[in-house]
């Protein structure tokens, strides 16, 4: 069963939430051998799934599908680096490396982007808010007055809208017909919205906006849980960085394909790595685990 | 008890205006107290309530004095008018900033520039007093009306106002709700020892919990003793005739709406109104009322069965606004012989958005009647109007049935649905 509050990982504070996303987020786009590539993808799809369903990631198909098609059969077409020939094209020698080097690109985008999709269901706006208020608390007022204004002027538009066709002012006939009726529309939306905000700011300077000294509320607090995640993802994290600073991890496609070796250091990170990313999976597992049948029962 | 807001002789006239808005007023608000603001729209109230809050004080010239807690309006700061007076007004949509339910009981106290522990533990005080628990997390937009109002209550109180101001605060929200409302003011009044200074047409509801009422009459202030004197219920005008022709107005057939599988709104509806007939759609929320009214005037097609209109139906909507596309009233509406029966001469020239509630209404009813419609349409016209705007409203809508047009209306407002038309209860 899909859950829907995101499971214990997504209960974390949101610092902890950003610290961890932006450490995945870079590792995803450094690491590039296979064997990093691969988990990273596969652990993304099984995390997102558990969070928004299978349906999820259809949308990730719509973004990695045409990219493919343009790395894998478009570009090999154009590009002809490489020194393994695998056969002519017109008189084009098409190799082998052009195709790893998009197949490498498609994966780290679509990865990239699914951890993005699983950073978005873990931080909700509140929880942005929060990290903007940790900057200015008029910053995230800002913020949570865009994202409120937004399904306002979708439901006022659709509310003239409907004004209009029940006055029948709607006429299919004509293209130009139809655009000024849209224009009237658009400028009906635009005078109200904007006798709305002289109103808005009437009531927001009578509960005493533009005072100084405001203060932002803190919704959320570090608790035990959320340093001891916080140390050991930073943990977790340095043997991997000090693979990708150091250049162990480094791979070649031109002109011939170089995988990096595996020694100690590069199979110590890729431990690592993989670790860092089961967290979330880990966390909630584990949560369930204990929480028992009742859990068992819910899944 | 100490005394909040003190008005002596006090006049204020607009800007550009003869005849004052508010004349002599000699007022006193004292802890506890709550007091009830009655009289017609456009008698005064709330321009003499946007006089007590320093920021809401419309251009004009003012003579007398007004002392909130003893100091002169004019030396108060901002921030004390913010601590002292909290204000609420009619217009929902226009009082709520954040997007969160909890971010907006906390924007006043940010400003204020208090502190977390103070703000936590306020915040837990409001929700409990006001039973906002469940709702800290949703967005602003997922409530009803009703449930925004009240959001919007305990962020003010939750600023520790010594007086609150409320000009209409129901005006937007049906009789069950504004029932509710009401008796949450009351639990402000009486838990956070604020006073009240309501403005409302409500008077039926408001009238238990008040220890006084005054009304306003052309600016001056009454103080009423007896307190039933003030309760005007609403009389129809003119006999009851009976307007419908032999003819169909409407006709709709084994009519069914959804909006998504399985959840219908309407099942299976048939309906027959004669020509000439002025109904009133009445039944509990989310039963299809105003689903029904957009089936027949076309914004949404019916899922199954026929709607069938015979001339042409045109729709009032539930807010005004949404019509107004012109710099005067006279622009909006073109035949002047409506301005006059609708009761607007001598408003030709304001703005549209400077009309009151009952005034908009009216122009935007006249703006769909200059489309010559066979069927007119209204969804909840007497929102926000007092008794003598609704009986102009009656009697206007029973005048244009006489004359053969069909009218339909959706309303929660049971004394109007009670003296005007014929009530018609929409199945669930």
């Amino acid at each position: 069963m899909r859950r829907s509050d995101g499971g214990r990982f997504a209960s974390h504070h949101p610092l902890v939430h950003m610290i961890y996303f932006l450490t995945v987020l870079l590792l995803c786009m450094f690491c590039r051998p296979p064997a990093f590539q691969l988990a990273g993808l596969m652990i993304g799809i099984v995390s997102l799934i558990r969070l928004q369903g299978k349906k999820g990631l259809l949308l990730y198909a719509w973004v990695g599908i045409p990219m493919a098609i343009y790395s894998l059969l478009i570009n090999p077409l154009f590009l002809h680096r490489g020194e393994t020939v695998l056969f002519s094209l017109f008189h084009h020698p098409i190799t082998l490396e052009v195709f790893l080097y998009g197949g490498s690109a498609v994966v780290m985008v679509v990865t990239v982007a699914i951890w993005f999709g699983i950073m978005g269901s873990c931080l909700s706006s509140d929880r942005i808010y929060y990290l903007f208020s940790r900057i200015s608390s008029r910053l995230a007022l800002y913020f949570s007055m865009t994202l409120r204004s937004i399904p306002q002027l979708k439901e006022r538009y659709e509310m003239v809208r409907q004004g209009q066709i029940a006055l029948g002012a709607h006429t299919p006939d004509g293209r130009r017909k139809k655009l000024s009726q849209m224009g009237k529309e658009l400028s009906i939306l635009l005078s109200w919205s904007l006798e709305d905000s002289i109103e808005v700011s009437d009531s927001m300077e009578a509960r005493g906006y533009g005072l100084k000294g405001r203060t932002s509320y803190r919704r959320y607090r570090m608790r035990k849980r959320d340093w001891i995640l916080a140390a050991l993802l930073i943990c977790l994290s340095i043997p991997v960085w000090t693979a990708v600073l150091s250049g162990s991890l480094r791979l070649y496609f031109f002109p011939a394909y170089i995988l990096p070796e595996w020694n100690r250091m590069t199979g110590c990170a890729f431990v690592f790595f993989v670790c860092l990313l089961l967290l979330p999976l880990a966390e909630d597992k584990a949560a369930e685990l204990k929480n028992g049948r009742e859990a068992d029962a819910d899944e | 008890m100490s005394e909040i807001v003190r008005m002596e002789h006090y006049s204020f006239t607009y800007a550009g205006q003869q005849s004052p808005a508010i004349r002599n007023v000699c007022l006193s608000v004292r802890q506890g107290d709550f007091i009830l603001l009655t009289g017609k729209s456009g008698s005064g109230k709330s321009t003499l309530l946007r006089q007590m809050k320093r920021e809401l004080v419309p251009a004009g010239e003012i003579s007398g004095e007004i002392r909130i807690n003893g100091k002169d309006l004019s030396e108060i700061s901002q921030r004390e008018s913010a601590v002292t007076v909290g204000y609420l007004g009619q217009n929902i949509e226009q009082q709520i900033v954040a997007e969160k339910v909890w971010q907006e009981l906390v924007f006043g106290l940010e400003n204020l520039g208090w502190n977390q522990d103070r703000m936590e533990k306020k915040i837990r005080q409001m929700a409990r007093l006001f039973s906002l628990e469940e709702w800290m997390e949703k967005n602003m937009s997922q409530l009803s009306g009703g449930q925004k109002q009240r959001v919007l209550l305990a962020s003010i109180l939750a600023m520790e106002p010594n007086v609150l101001l409320l000009d209409e605060p129901t005006a937007q929200l049906d009789d069950a709700m504004a029932k509710e409302f009401l008796r949450e003011v009351a639990r402000g009044n009486r838990e956070c020892r604020t006073a009240v200074l309501l403005a409302e047409h409500r008077i039926r509801y408001a009238l238990p919990y008040s220890s006084r009422s005054c009304r306003m009459e052309n600016g001056r202030l009454l103080e009423t003793t007896g307190k039933k004197a003030d309760f005007f219920p609403l009389v129809r005008r003119g006999e009851r005739k009976n307007t419908q022709r032999d003819d169909m107005g409407v006709v709709l057939r084994d009519v069914t709406f959804f909006y998504e599988k399985g959840k219908g709104v309407l099942n299976r509806l048939s309906l027959r109104v004669p020509r000439g007939t002025f109904l009133q759609i009445v039944g509990p929320n989310g039963c299809g009322k105003t689903t029904l009214l957009q089936l027949i005037c076309g914004i949404r097609k019916p899922c199954a069965g026929t709607v069938e209109c015979y001339g042409k139906a045109a729709m009032v909507p539930q807010n005004p606004k949404a019509l107004f596309s012109e710099l005067t009233a006279g622009e909006e509406l073109l035949s002047e012989s409506l301005f006059d029966e609708l009761g607007l001469g001598g408003l030709e020239q304001a703005h549209p958005y400077d009309l009151s509630g009952g005034q908009q209404q009216r122009l935007a009813i006249g703006k769909v009647l200059e489309t010559k419609p066979d069927i007119l349409l209204l969804d909840e016209p007497t929102r926000g109007l007092d008794n003598d705007c609704k009986t102009m409203l009656g009697v206007l809508l029973e005048r244009l049935a006489e004359k053969g047009m069909t009218v339909l209306c959706v309303t929660h407002d049971g004394e109007f649905s009670e003296q005007y038309g014929t009530i018609y209860h929409l199945p669930i």
